[in-house]
């Protein structure tokens, strides 16, 4: 089975995915991470920013507008970012151990160093009006959080704090999600464990509280983990999971929302690199994706794709075997008020997918390729003749689809299928 | 006034009118596997059932 290039419509039609439009002319740095911030200020009008660590640098667009604007120089290149916003400023860390966190506030010229003497963290999250942070290289098994709604307090004592994780245990804490009052903590990637840490403050009668919740199974990046309806998803060193399910049945393949293509996952991905992974909820599709780098590569250019209308969703690939637009990173913005997706790609370009017109920057093929497994009609035993076929097909223009059958090992057979006209059986 | 949720531009309900075509096919098989493709930039491609008619031989030996 192969669906590359496509998506499927509500029937289970797959359709070849929308095109690809360039955002930015010129080229900034290979862009590792995106991230749309709204600043909402105190004037009653919100800001649309785009912030990007692309190559050495932060960049950032006003509202998509097309031109990347630098915010710092000087970072090590091609490290893994991590966003998050409180308090109307980005925090932005990454995985390099020399740089540190920077936050900026929509306006200045340029980032600043986070203040408050926080640890240099490479993972951030928001979670009941405090940032928790981790991944820190000093002590990879620590939890760190501010004082009660501040970014920048990190050493109040009995206000900020943190929570050592199972420290030592072969592992490194690898993600954090807010999820249902509670902040998630993923360790791995090795063991690999998931653990909650309930509670509202660090201390009094809801204090904070660590909760081990499971082991065998954990995400790889923390760009890998996101929300969808009323799950998170994450991507771990063998599949694509969900929380729920993994609450339910652990590390049983069988739940793992990537079991159809766990051979895939193993062998066709470059597993050096996962820690790259990225993914977005692209709801206005009902598309979970995560972008990877493919076997022999370190550019993330392979979309995976999990369609979660249909129950079991239904995967796909998008730039498997033939070209897409890369995506070094994901991101999902609003144009007009409409969610849209967004690829950065490793050569600089911001590009906005799922156009209408099939190409990438108008004129690039790229080839959507669904293919069905080998069918034997109930017996490989019994021989048949071919006789004919009838395929239905929404048509989109004057133009014709290949359609290709290969009988056993005889060389492939193929049809032209004209979309013009109307309805040839009349 | 009648509702309409599809829309034939947008695809809302993946799909709409359909076009059927016809063709013919050739060969004996004991397995066969059916592939679609759309390579042409700004060409696009959305295809929905397929019907395949067969007429059974009976068992085989033969290499195929």
């Amino acid at each position: 089975m192969l669906s590359d290039n496509c998506y499927y419509e509500l029937d289970g039609g797959p359709r070849k995915i929308g095109g690809a439009d360039k955002i930015n002319e010129t080229a900034t740095g290979s862009l590792n991470g995106i991230y749309d911030a709204w600043f909402q200020g105190g004037a009653g009008s919100e800001t649309q920013k785009q912030v990007a660590y692309a190559g050495t640098t932060i960049q950032n667009m006003s509202a998509l507008g097309g031109t990347w604007t630098s915010l710092k120089t000087g970072l090590e290149a091609d490290k893994i970012p991590c966003f998050e916003m409180m308090n109307d400023v980005v925090i932005m860390a990454s995985t390099s151990t020399v740089d540190v966190p920077q936050s900026w506030d929509g306006g200045a010229a340029s980032t600043s160093d986070l203040g408050g003497s926080p640890p240099n963290f490479s993972i951030v999250v928001e979670h009941r009006n405090r940032l928790w942070a981790a991944g820190v290289a000093s002590n990879p098994s620590r939890l760190y959080y501010t004082a009660l709604l501040t970014t920048n307090d990190w050493t109040t004592p009995s206000d900020a704090g943190s929570i050592d994780i199972s420290p030592s245990d072969g592992d490194r804490i690898t993600g954090l999600a807010s999820h249902k009052n509670e902040l998630i903590v993923f360790k791995g990637t090795n063991k690999q464990s998931i653990h909650r840490i309930t509670g509202s403050a660090p201390t009094g009668t809801d204090a904070f509280a660590r909760v081990p919740f499971i082991t065998g199974v954990s995400a790889v990046s923390q760009l890998s983990i996101f929300r969808v309806g009323d799950d998170l998803v994450f991507a771990s060193p063998r599949g694509i999971h969900s929380l729920a399910a993994t609450a339910s049945f652990g590390d049983y393949v069988e739940a793992f929302l990537s079991r159809p293509l766990l051979t895939f996952y193993q062998d066709k991905l470059n597993h050096n690199v996962l820690n790259g992974c990225q993914g977005v909820n692209y709801q206005s599709r009902g598309l979970a994706i995560w972008t990877f780098a493919p076997s022999g590569s370190t550019t993330r250019s392979l979309y995976m794709c999990y369609d979660y209308r249909f129950s079991p969703g239904r995967w796909s690939t998008w730039g498997y075997q033939t070209r897409y637009v890369n995506a070094h990173s994901l991101m999902v913005a609003q144009t007009g008020r409409k969610h849209r997706l967004y690829a950065g790609t490793s050569t600089g370009f911001l590009y906005e997918l799922d156009k209408t017109t099939r190409a990438v920057d108008t004129t690039g093929a790229y080839t959507w390729n669904v293919m069905t497994p080998y069918l034997n009609f109930g017996s490989s035993g019994i021989m048949k003749n071919a006789e004919d076929g009838f395929l239905s097909l929404q048509p989109k223009g004057a133009y014709n689809l290949t359609m290709g059958y290969q009988r056993d090992t005889q060389t492939q057979q193929t049809v032209t299928v004209s979309q013009a006209g109307g309805n040839t059986l009349g | 006034m009648a509702f309409t949720l599809n829309d034939t531009t947008l695809g809302v309900l993946g799909g709409g009118q359909f076009k059927t075509v016809a063709f013919d096919m050739a060969g004996s098989f004991r397995e066969i596997q059916f592939q679609f493709t759309q390579a042409v930039s700004s060409q696009d491609a959305e295809i929905h059932f397929l019907e395949f008619h067969y007429l059974p031989v009976g068992p085989s030996h033969e290499d195929v």
